[in-house]
């Protein structure tokens, strides 16, 4: 009977209703035996399965997103000029010497700050006023939606173009209408003082319907009843703005902002077109850099330095408005 | 919306109308006018003051049909936006299952790996492809193209469909499994069929984006599988760019998009923050 009440044997399990008295007396605690849950097939929870579904996909991103950025990561320590006949050499950290001591690199980020601050602070700006007019309601609402969306999906080629004949300072309708009222002689896209405004003034146009669309959302989500005490407590408007709505409103705010601040690093498509960077680089974002260092100049081990530095700086600024917007992920 | 009330008095409702109206001509505006010097001629187009009155000519149109260029591009976007999206929801959306219905370690981790690849600078990868293809011979080539897109799609595709999955209820496939289903029949038969119009939403956008795409197709092409999107850059050439032909094709890539994205208004918003904001 003792060795058989020794703790922690497995005879110690016992069913269900079965006399328990040997173990209590002898001081050891009987153990209910349970039915382990196994890990059966079809189980929903059973990690076997999970991975069939999963492996796939994510090997495949896997392979065709960080496999080209440790690709990336280490050409940005060669030399490697695709224009010469030479085999690449390692030569560490002399590209991303190179770049600090670079004068154009240091106009570019000059650039790339003028352009992603101030077009994503008016977008915000403006598409939270749109989107404050928009809580009203009136007939003919889901055509001007539909109206204010398509900036956002119209292909930004077209568009680029469109702006480009917009801008024209001879046959461009924009300097016609500025001419109505006395303004003259804009040469926008054509002179190295005015091409990053336009192209700044394209982005706005394109993207502040973003803003207006995330901030629409939230505003219709916010509840009702802080508004309400507000109100009674006889708050005016803009108060009521400044101490209810814009705190409530924060988490889609910055969401919001994150997006477009990445995003607005990552324009291509229209400032390639509108400007390609000029005239001379009065345009030449970090982004504009690297693709032309890469397939322009062929410098590849340039390139691939520039867009590291280009990351970390996204990185950067990403974290630095997460924090501030005190976002929690779920 | 409490405000409402404030901002309904008649003179303000009036006043806001008319700004709302306002804005939708300015963000519509530029599309506009592309439409109208679509159908003008020559002369029309370089007439200034610019012409609003004209007579409307399908020369533009007639010029970019009869370019087999034109067509050849066109149909080149057309594939190589349904493959890419194809595949990306072959892959994609058995992943945002998986990692929506299965717990695992490192679970949240892959989560943020996925929504981080969101906000890499596509030159990153675009440099290391070119290079690669270059070698492999993938360039200008369909399925080239095809596997760079899902740089674009698949994260989109896997973190908007792991929102529709989480809203359909787990007893569904437990009480399948209980009646004695097999493993993947529930989430063919059952969790599917339900999901099918995120499904449909998701599929439309990244057909959006793969439409829109230039920068890898700009690089990762040559003439045989050119998209739409280059062919219409292609029109400029150093000594006069083709406003017709540009104008004429720019409507002719920017109408599908449109008419899709009035299909999925509803799921715009959920679509370009990756489902962080729901609508």
């Amino acid at each position: 009977m003792d060795r058989l009440c020794k703790k922690n044997t497995y005879l110690n399990f016992v069913n269900e209703g079965d006399n328990m008295d040997i173990y209590l007396k002898n001081g050891v605690e009987p153990k209910i035996k349970t039915e382990k849950i196994k890990s059966r097939g079809n189980n929903l929870y059973a990690n076997r399965y999970g991975y069939i579904y999963i492996l796939p996909g994510v090997i495949i991103l896997a392979l065709i997103t960080l496999a080209p950025f440790i690709y990336d990561l280490y050409l940005s320590l060669t030399d490697r000029y695709l224009a010469s006949s030479e085999p690449a050499k390692f030569v560490g950290l002399m590209n991303y010497v190179n770049i600090f001591k670079d004068k154009s690199f240091w106009s570019s980020v000059l650039i790339t700050a003028i352009y992603v601050f101030l077009a994503v602070f008016i977008e915000l700006v403006l598409g939270f006023i749109i989107a404050l007019l928009f809580q009203i309601e009136f007939k003919g609402k889901k055509i001007v939606r539909s109206a204010i969306l398509l900036p956002m999906v119209a292909t930004p080629i077209a568009i680029a173009f469109m702006w480009r004949i917009m801008y024209n300072p001879n046959i461009g309708i924009i300097n016609y209408l500025l001419s109505l009222i006395n303004i003259r002689g804009i040469e926008w896209v054509s002179s190295q003082d005015t091409a990053l405004i336009s192209v700044i003034l394209v982005d706005i146009w394109q993207w502040t319907p973003f803003m207006f669309l995330i901030l629409s959302s939230g505003i219709s989500a916010l509840p009702n009843d802080p508004f309400e005490a507000a109100i009674v407590d006889g708050a005016s408007f803009t108060q009521i703005l400044r101490h209810v709505m814009f705190p409530l409103l924060k988490p889609i705010i910055t969401i919001g902002l994150v997006f477009r601040l990445v995003d607005s690093f990552k324009t291509f498509d229209t400032i390639y077109v509108l400007t390609g960077g000029g005239p001379g680089t009065a345009t030449e974002t970090l982004n504009i850099q690297v693709f032309l260092n890469a397939f322009k100049y062929l410098k590849m081990g340039h390139a691939c330095a520039l867009s590291i530095i280009m990351i970390i700086i996204i990185i950067f600024v990403c974290n630095f408005v997460v924090k501030r917007g005190e976002l929690n992920f779920e | 919306m409490v405000l409402r009330s404030q901002m309904e008095r008649p003179v303000k409702k009036f006043i806001i109308k008319v700004l709302l109206i306002i804005f939708a001509l300015i963000f519509s505006f530029p599309l506009i006018w592309m439409l109208l010097t679509a159908f003008k001629n020559r002369i029309d187009f370089l007439s200034v003051p610019p012409k609003w009155i004209f007579v409307p000519t399908l020369a533009n149109f007639k010029e970019i049909f009869s370019s087999a260029d034109f067509l050849k591009a066109y149909s080149n976007s057309i594939i190589v936006s349904v493959c890419s999206v194809a595949l990306g929801i072959f892959l994609g959306v058995p992943a945002a299952y998986g990692i929506n219905r299965f717990r695992f370690k490192g679970r949240s981790n892959l989560a943020f790996w996925i929504l981080s690849t969101r906000f890499a600078p596509p030159v990153v990868v675009l440099i290391p492809f070119f290079i690669i293809y270059k070698k492999i011979g993938l360039s200008d080539t369909y399925l080239g193209l095809t596997i760079i897109y899902l740089v674009i799609n698949l994260p989109l595709i896997i973190w908007i469909m792991y929102g529709f999955f989480k809203d359909i209820p787990v007893e569904l496939e437990e009480a399948a499994t209980v009646d004695g289903a097999a493993p993947f029949y529930a989430f063919f038969r059952i969790v599917l069929p339900l999901v099918a119009p995120g499904l449909v939403a998701t599929s439309i956008l990244s057909l959006i984006f793969s439409w829109n795409e230039m920068m890898f197709s700009l690089v990762l092409t040559s003439l045989k599988t050119k998209t739409l999107p280059v062919a219409i850059y292609n029109f400029v050439s150093y000594q006069e760019i083709a406003w017709g032909s540009l104008s004429a094709s720019g409507m002719m890539a920017i109408i599908p998009v449109t008419v899709f994205t009035l299909l999925i208004q509803k799921y715009l918003v959920s679509g370009l923050t990756f489902g962080a904001v729901k609508h």
